[in-house]
């Protein structure tokens, strides 16, 4: 008889048991899904393939550097970082020229924007010429195009670096 | 006799047991608590490791200058060198001519360096969230950027 008195005793209930198992298993997988759900790879926010525009022209003397744009790639463009170098020896331009740019209203941070109402309004086969005023001899000017992309709060100015085009030039 | 003898009466028992899961309890929970914290991330909750593989930079270096342009879409807090000269080395963070608020998109830097140099990686430092604020993360080096002397 008591024998079998202690068998009957438990220390925890089966469905506490399995309530705690199930408990702990849930907790378990929420921490380790907020963990790697951090590692799920998105879309990188890039230009289109296919976005170009390249230098047609330029003038640069006088105090003045005026570049004619033309957008030979397949979609809109919105606008275009611009940078210069004074030294033949510096192949990585790194003096910004946007706030040397004519037209103030058009001047988006650092970089130049054909229409301020964030639409991509360079087309293709548009040619845009811009003057900037400036204060030392260039030997190179870069330019990269940005274009607006995405919807909703993914609506951004992206840069295309893909797109960056170098040219040397000769001030006088 | 010797059968009722036991070696440690049911209430040492009960106390060892429930002390041993609490230290147990309290290491897998510091664990846990390390893990989180250390996910790093940006731009709406992405591991701040995927966002360095989106970096992009050029680079180059001459007399003394290591000149650096943000041609991508993710902003470069800092830059880490290690510099490789004639039998010496040394790594350092970029600060003479660096922008405050680091390196954002379409921006250019020129920065002086120390020391003459034969080839120097150039790797991005990022900022990121976490639960407890803002954190750097220093990318890893296959993300970096090698220029070599002119």
């Amino acid at each position: 008889m008591r024998k079998i008195e202690v068998k009957k005793k438990k220390g925890i209930s089966v469905m506490v048991g399995y309530v705690l198992l199930i408990t702990f298993g849930i907790i378990m997988g929420l921490i380790v899904f907020t963990y790697l759900k951090t590692y799920v790879p998105r879309d990188a926010l890039q230009c289109d393939d296919g976005t170009s525009i390249f230098l047609k022209e330029y003038t640069c003397s006088g105090g003045e550097l005026t570049i004619t744009v033309k957008n030979n790639g397949r979609f809109n463009v919105a606008g275009y970082f611009i940078h210069a170098a004074n030294s033949t020896n510096q192949t990585v331009a790194t003096i910004d020229l946007s706030q040397d740019y004519n037209e103030t209203s058009k001047i988006n941070g650092n970089s130049i924007i054909f229409d301020l109402q964030n639409t991509n309004a360079m087309q293709p086969n548009v040619e845009m010429t811009g003057t900037f005023n400036i204060n030392q001899l260039y030997t190179s000017i870069e330019l990269i195009p940005i274009r607006y992309q995405g919807e909703g709060k993914d609506f951004k100015l992206v840069s295309c670096g893909a797109a960056r085009i170098r040219e040397e030039i000769s001030c006088s | 006799m010797n059968k009722k003898k036991s070696g440690l009466s049911p209430v040492i028992a009960t106390m060892l047991l429930v002390a041993i899961v609490i230290v147990i309890a309290l290491i897998v929970f510091l664990w846990f608590r390390g893990i989180t914290e250390e996910a790093i991330t940006k731009f709406d909750g992405k591991n701040i490791r995927l966002v360095c593989e989106e970096v992009s930079f050029d680079a180059s270096y001459s007399d003394g200058t290591v000149y650096v342009m943000n041609t991508g879409n993710v902003p470069i807090y800092e830059m880490k060198a290690k510099i490789q000269g004639d039998g010496e080395f040394a790594t350092e963070t970029l600060s003479s001519g660096w922008p405050e608020r680091g390196l954002n998109q379409g921006e250019a830097s020129a920065i002086s360096i120390t020391g003459a140099a034969i080839k120097i990686t150039l790797i991005p430092v990022l900022i990121g969230e976490t639960s407890s604020g803002e954190k750097k993360y220093t990318c890893d080096e296959r993300n970096g950027y090698e220029v070599y002397a002119a």
